[in-house]
């Protein structure tokens, strides 16, 4: 099978990479046919998908939905910002309307809520804490989008993730908290845990610091203890539990970042985001070798690359934000 | 709601039942067009936007197909949302971005969608005309929402000769349907506007 015909499948199933897709892009610029291919392929698909009612959309709710929004305005607002501080306030500015709104205009019909979005975008070399209506706290890693999506509903918290943060959620009984990525939903009451699920890694991995949490990969529920780690393979849904010392995977809010055995690949893209740089290394070369050590917020690159150079002999240039690294 | 006369229809709140019809009729269709271009969720809020629109402001006037004007506004508020999506997401996922940008800008080049054309008789057609085997994978994969790995064990295949025959699936479609992609058909003018 041509490798652009399972590269086309693969992206009406929406599972391609950045990468893929980058070939994909590439692939219909070269000819106005690609293109039509393409995009005439994914119309088929959609459609389909339409007539099937793959995505459940229920018209009458919808319409209920749009019918509570012509009412004399009450609140809605889409707010996006980086203001952390404002985030925070206008969270429990919307909690209260939201709370308020139930009783106002939902008398007989208990189970609808208004859904307010909040997005918070965390860019290279940063880290950031938020905290949200119901009192739980989230440090945000870099180059991490959260979406708190209905915390306000009284059924349950939700909030979305790609990328890592660390979440200490307020306890509270009625209403689960979950987190969403990519591919695997975590459900808790209250418990201290880490995620890790950037986009462009093929593994999301889950720490358990204190509490209990639902793993749901859509394939199988499992339970984690404090002090159990989940690793999900995005490529085969295979999920692994192994015991391990929470801290040393958190270390990072506190402007540490702790590397056990790490591949060196990897490392260079935590490396990347961390300090907000662009690193250029011979993959082939430094693929399969691994790092342990300690990288600090208030240390730069150039303190990574000595630290570095101590286990594995290396020559480096940097220019500016870009780094290339060569062996000795 | 319709209020015909020399420029088109006015639609307002003047009559709530036809307004909940119009929604009912057109809600789902511009929620998977919309969906096409951007999550499940925004795809949700755009349509109820539109709606909302459509509701309170009085001075929309349709002069053509009230379909097409429909489809459009979707395809505008999508392609805003993107441009949004574009300036915050710098880092991640970008060429997804470009991608859903440039299959919009391809329904905005005058080409409609199926899913706009409401062709659903044609493409039940084509699709029974598919090979058995073809055929049933393709349902397994678009109706039954089952996953390449899930239809390879249940018919003892291979992945990729599950992967092959939804491709041939898509190629047979595609050539059958080639009258209907590229055309910009205006189904609902006819009927809205016959007096």
């Amino acid at each position: 099978m041509p490798e652009i015909d399972s590269l086309i499948l693969k992206h009406l199933q929406g599972k391609t990479s950045e990468e893929e897709n980058q070939q994909i892009y590439q692939w219909i610029q070269q000819s106005p046919e690609n293109k039509r291919r393409l995009f005439a392929e994914k119309d088929i698909w959609d459609t389909y998908g339409f007539h099937s009612n793959q995505k459940k959309y229920e018209t009458n709710p919808e319409l209920e939905l749009m019918k509570k929004r012509l009412e004399p305005k009450k609140s809605q607002h889409a707010i996006s910002m980086y203001d952390i501080l404002y985030i925070a306030a206008m969270l429990l500015v919307a909690f209260g309307l939201g709370w308020a709104s139930r009783f106002i205009s939902f008398k007989n019909d208990q189970q609808s809520a208004e859904v307010i979005m909040q997005e918070i975008f965390v860019p290279k070399g940063q880290v950031n804490q938020v905290f949200l209506a119901d009192g739980t706290r989230i440090w945000i890693n870099s180059e991490t989008r959260l979406i708190a999506l209905s915390v306000f509903t009284s059924k349950e918290r939700v909030v979305k993730l790609s990328g890592e943060a660390y979440f200490e959620v307020a306890k509270d009984k009625n209403r689960p908290f979950k987190v969403e990525v990519n591919g695997q939903q975590i459900e808790v009451l209250g418990t201290t845990f880490n995620v890790r699920a950037y986009d462009n890694s093929n593994e999301i991995e889950t720490t358990l610091e204190s509490g209990q949490i639902w793993l749901n990969t859509g394939k199988q529920t499992t339970l984690l203890n404090p002090g159990e780690q989940s690793i999900l393979d995005k490529n085969n849904n295979q999920l692994t539990i192994r015991k391990v010392d929470p801290v040393n995977f958190s270390s990072w809010k506190n402007g540490r970042f702790e590397f056990q055995n790490k591949d060196l690949v990897d490392v260079f893209k935590v490396v990347e985001r961390w300090y907000d740089v662009d690193i250029t290394a011979d993959e082939s070369y430094f693929k399969g070798m691994h790092f342990s050590g300690v990288i600090k917020r208030n240390k730069d690159a150039k303190h990574f690359l000595e630290l570095l150079n101590h286990t594995i002999p290396i020559k480096y240039k940097i220019n500016l934000d870009k780094i290339q690294i060569t062996h000795k | 709601m319709y209020q015909f006369g020399n420029k088109g229809l006015l639609i307002n709140n003047n009559n709530p039942l036809l307004f909940d019809e119009l929604f009912r009729q057109y809600s789902m269709p511009l929620f998977y067009y919309a969906a096409k271009f951007v999550e499940d969720e925004v795809a949700k809020d755009i349509v109820q936007d539109i709606f909302v629109k459509l509701w309170s402001d009085q001075s929309i006037t349709i002069s053509h197909s009230l379909n097409s004007f429909l489809f459009t506004m979707v395809r505008n508020s999508c392609l805003q949302h993107l441009e949004k999506q574009k300036v915050k997401n710098k880092y991640l996922e970008s060429t997804k971005l470009i991608l859903q940008e440039e299959e919009l800008r391809f329904y905005a080049d005058e080409k409609a969608s199926l899913i706009e054309q409401e062709v659903e008789n044609k493409l039940n057609e084509v699709l029974n005309n598919l090979s058995g085997r073809c055929r049933q994978i393709f349902l397994m994969s678009r109706f039954e929402n089952k996953k390449n790995k899930e239809i390879a064990e249940e018919l003892d295949i291979s992945i990729k000769a599950v992967e092959k025959q939804i491709t041939k699936a898509l190629a047979t479609i595609r050539i059958k349907m080639k009258d209907y992609l590229p055309l910009l058909i205006l189904f609902f003018s006819s009927y809205l506007f016959n007096d």
